[in-house]
């Protein structure tokens, strides 16, 4: 069987079955061939707990290597391909991501065996053939892959930076399904049964999107050949998910402060734009970041770290699929109003067209840079691909550096306006003894 | 200029040296079809480097805990103002990190490379302290020291140091403490900069899609100027017992699950270059096939639920140190430690497998190839294994000239049980020593 391949960006795709689609690239400075394998499903509260806790099992063995020491085993004998599953979110869709990098053949040792081919056919089968028993996922992986998702849940709390910003999120998206962790609810995990999270996955792989996605020393179109009698057949349409999601009604401001036993304050400020990746608009939402707080020579660096001296980190950052500008800082409680001060005032800043030449030009710069040294990395390329996937939107390289060096002043000045704050969220020391500094 | 070539093949790679009339040495690793260039301008001068005595000084002196890294901060402030904006406006991006024996300042561009050349090589050339902007930078390493106490991994790693050694200085945290730098003042930053920041301690490393002697020719024609008088720095470390200082840390801190890191102290140090290799070697082969995912004693922590997947290991091993550190979440840490401890035990007994040890070899030289897809990975891995007089492509040579016999031997002398030591971060506020 041969596919016709048809230009998506620099990628070339082809449809391998109804709704699996496939997204290759030929890179032949790699020394190695990736691939992401990507299921996707809206996002939802009924369904994220039983979606993520598939996405660790699927990685603890499958038809032929049914146990997690066998199935690890056999990726290290060819020649340790990565091979991993996991579960991530975009926007308003869940995706359970299976992911691979395999040394390319011709920096093995002479006679060694067709390793892509054994790597693609492992692959295959851990996302389509896990090891089950009863009819549903291994009674006993399953119990402890439970545990484990558990214990990560409760863990996020681990990581203040990251932490701060998933409650920041959260606060933000009461009634979205963004607002969940992608890793699922604690109060779902007691009642999930291992028929029915292997039931749920069944039908995602039968009836959800699909999309692979590589890049590496292979020819797209021989990949596609390969991959085409391994995807899994589906028994019922596979709509296309919406990741952008209906904007919720606008709402006042809000602040929400929490206490733990830090030493230092984490401070993440949430803005809605209604811009997302894929509007006209998105470039100039780059832009706006950039001037804000995307790089060193951003506002935030400049002001709150190099001139205030407040803090060791302040950047801001995009959320391409939900259109937000999120904000963060760490600063001591004390510094807090000034902080607050001055970040407010940098937002003010831009809105009324405070954007110096330095800003302006290096914001450009800085973005091209980006765009550029994306195309160096395999993993980068798949994770750019897959966010255009999700939107709907395909570009080369050329378009968008193209897109990034037409944003104009005006552009990032009506970005600004159009920036709306959501939600202030502070994560602070104990306010009892120690801190009255 | 004497540029000579070595090429790598078993990774499809060359690296173009040379070195410089003033000591310092230049290394050119062409990488077609890229589109970053990607450069670093390393000091062989780390954190440890706090008791010194620098050529043609008649003492020796000690000198803050922290200050290589606050040096590093600094050395980005000039008077026309900061390094980060001029690489900005060229439209690249800067950056730089401090180790406990190195620190590195870097750039990665697509654009404009021989201007950022140029600017890197002339910022790390030309220190520019004044008082007023030290004591600034003491407000903004004060916050990311808080950021690290705020870190539960950052904290394991640290306590698990201080349980390991006794005095040597790398269990001190890279960035010191909020005291520490407090006495840091812009002579004494002139001092270590003066001391270790001289050419023929430094090396200079460029990847992308260049020309080597056009890289080489660039940088002699800036002229860096020889870092006065040539000679031995000599670095003084205080004695260091073989014992580990305390078998167990623990700390109570805001987490929900607790988390450990156990470490082995290597006795077996003092001597760099190729013995440092083949060390490294086997201890990743070693630690690979002990704990990897493969492994049996993983199979068994994991489902027991005493560890999760992101249990981890690594060993690090400079000249006058080296030590491995194994752990991760966990629910119950003392459990886990009485389970690696037999375990570890019952190895030395046995002995690795021949087909693990194959199995893990090959595992082994699919990351090392793989890793060289990343310009920063080829870059950081190489510059830091020079200053060990190690030339990092002799990796592969090494893993394919071990033996089984070598790893068994290493391996029983490697996980004694009287060189472990832990380290514990705990919830809430109650310190629950066992």
């Amino acid at each position: 069987m041969s596919f016709e391949l048809a230009p998506a960006g620099d990628f070339l795709m082809a449809e391998l079955a109804d709704g699996v689609r496939f997204f290759g690239r030929r890179s032949e400075k790699f020394k190695t061939v990736n691939l992401g394998g990507f299921i996707h499903r809206p996002l939802t509260r009924e369904t994220v707990t039983a979606t993520a806790l598939a996405a660790q099992l699927l990685k603890r063995g499958c038809r032929g290597y049914p146990s997690t020491p066998a199935l690890t085993r056999r990726t290290e004998e060819l020649f340790g391909a990565g091979l991993d599953s996991y579960v991530m979110k975009f926007g308003e869709s869940q995706s359970v991501g299976l992911s691979l990098g395999v040394v390319d053949q011709t920096y093995l040792p002479e006679g060694a065996p067709d390793v892509l081919g054994d790597v693609l056919d492992l692959f295959f089968r851990v996302m389509t053939d896990p090891v089950t028993e009863d009819g549903g996922f291994r009674r006993d992986y399953f119990d402890q892959e439970r545990d484990n998702l558990r214990r990560r849940i409760e863990g996020v709390i681990n990581d203040k930076q990251r932490y701060a910003r998933y409650r920041c999120l959260q606060e933000m998206c009461p009634d979205e399904g963004y607002g969940l962790l992608e890793l699922g609810r604690l109060e779902d995990l007691p009642d999930l049964q291992p028929s029915g999270v292997y039931d749920a996955y069944r039908r995602m792989l039968s009836d959800r999107p699909i999309d692979l996605v590589a890049v590496g020393v292979t020819d797209p179109a021989e990949l596609a050949d390969r991959l085409a009698g391994l995807v899994p057949r589906g028994t019922a349409p596979r709509p296309a998910i919406r990741a952008t999601g209906a904007a919720p009604p606008p709402r006042q401001p809000r602040e929400v402060v929490e206490e733990q036993d830090v030493k230092q304050g984490k401070l993440v400020m949430g803005y809605r734009t209604g811009i997302i990746q894929g509007d006209p608009a998105y470039p100039a939402l780059l832009g706006y970041n950039g001037v804000l707080g995307g790089f060193v020579h951003s506002k935030l660096f400049q002001n709150v770290r190099e001139r205030a001296g407040l803090a060791y980190y302040a950047h801001s950052l995009v959320n391409g699929a939900k259109g937000f500008v999120v904000i963060e800082s760490g600063v001591e409680p004390a510094n807090y109003e000034r902080a607050r001060e001055i970040i407010d005032h940098q937002l003010a800043a831009i809105r009324q067209g405070d954007i110096s030449d330095y800003e302006f030009e290096s914001t450009r710069k800085a973005l091209h840079n980006v765009i550029r040294q994306g195309e160096d990395d395999p993993s980068e390329m798949i994770a750019v691909k897959l966010a255009e996937v999700r939107t709907g939107r395909f570009k080369t390289v050329e378009e968008r550096l193209r897109e990034v060096a037409a944003v104009t002043r005006e552009d990032i000045i009506e970005v600004a306006r159009r920036v709306t704050p959501d939600t202030i969220y502070f994560l602070r020391g104990r306010r009892k003894g120690g801190d009255g500094r | 200029m004497n540029l000579q070539r070595c090429d790598y093949p078993a990774v499809g790679e060359a690296v173009y040296a040379a070195e410089l009339d003033n000591g310092l040495r230049v290394y050119v690793m062409p990488k077609r079809g890229y589109n970053k260039k990607y450069a670093t301008f390393a000091t062989h001068y780390g954190s440890v480097d706090s008791h010194f005595q620098a050529p043609g000084d008649p003492e020796p002196v000690n000198v803050p805990d922290g200050i290589a890294h606050f040096l590093e901060h600094k050395l980005f402030e000039k008077k026309e103002g900061n390094v980060f904006d001029q690489f900005a406006a060229l439209g690249a991006m800067s950056n730089a990190f401090t180790t406990y024996t190195s620190t590195s300042y870097l750039c990665s561009t697509t654009e404009n490379f021989p201007q950022c050349l140029d600017l890197l090589v002339d910022f790390v050339l030309r220190p520019y302290f004044t008082d007023e902007s030290v004591a600034k930078e003491k407000g903004i390493i004060a916050q990311e020291i808080r950021m690290y106490e705020d870190s539960p991994r950052w904290r394991l790693r640290d306590n698990l140091l201080m349980a390991l050694y006794h005095d040597y200085p790398v269990r001190v945290n890279i960035a010191g403490t909020v005291e520490s730098i407090a006495n840091i003042t812009k002579e004494l930053l002139y001092k270590c900069y003066r001391t270790f920041y001289r050419p023929e301690n430094m090396n200079l490393f460029v990847t992308g899609e260049v020309d080597p002697a056009w890289v080489i020719d660039r940088i002699a024609a800036r002229g860096p100027a020889s870092g006065g008088p040539r000679g031995e720095i000599k670095r003084l470390f205080p004695p260091e017992p073989a014992t580990v200082n305390r078998p167990l840390v623990d700390e109570a801190m805001a987490v929900a699950v607790p988390l450990i890191l156990v470490g082995f102290k290597d006795q077996d140090v003092g001597y760099d270059g190729p013995g440092l290799l083949d060390k490294a070697v086997y201890m990743d082969v070693l630690l690979e096939a002990l704990l990897g995912r493969g492994s049996p004693i993983y199979d068994s922590l994991y489902r027991d639920g005493l560890i999760d997947e992101r249990f981890a290991f690594d060993y690090d091993g400079e000249r006058d140190y080296g030590y491995a550190a194994i752990g991760g979440e966990s629910r119950d840490p003392e459990l886990l430690l009485d389970r690696l401890a037999t375990a570890f035990d019952e190895v030395r007994r046995t002995g690795l497998e021949p087909d693990t040890f194959e199995r893990v070899r090959r595992k082994l030289t699919g990351g090392f190839i793989a890793g060289f897809n990343s310009p920063d990975y080829a870059a950081h891995n190489f510059t830091l294994y020079r200053f060990r007089d190690v030339d990092i492509f002799d990796y592969l040579t090494a893993l394919g000239q071990a033996t089984l016999e070598g790893a068994n031997q290493r391996l029983r002398a490697f996980f004694d049980p009287s060189a472990m030591a832990a380290s514990v971060v705990r919830p809430g506020g109650i310190s629950g020593r066992a």
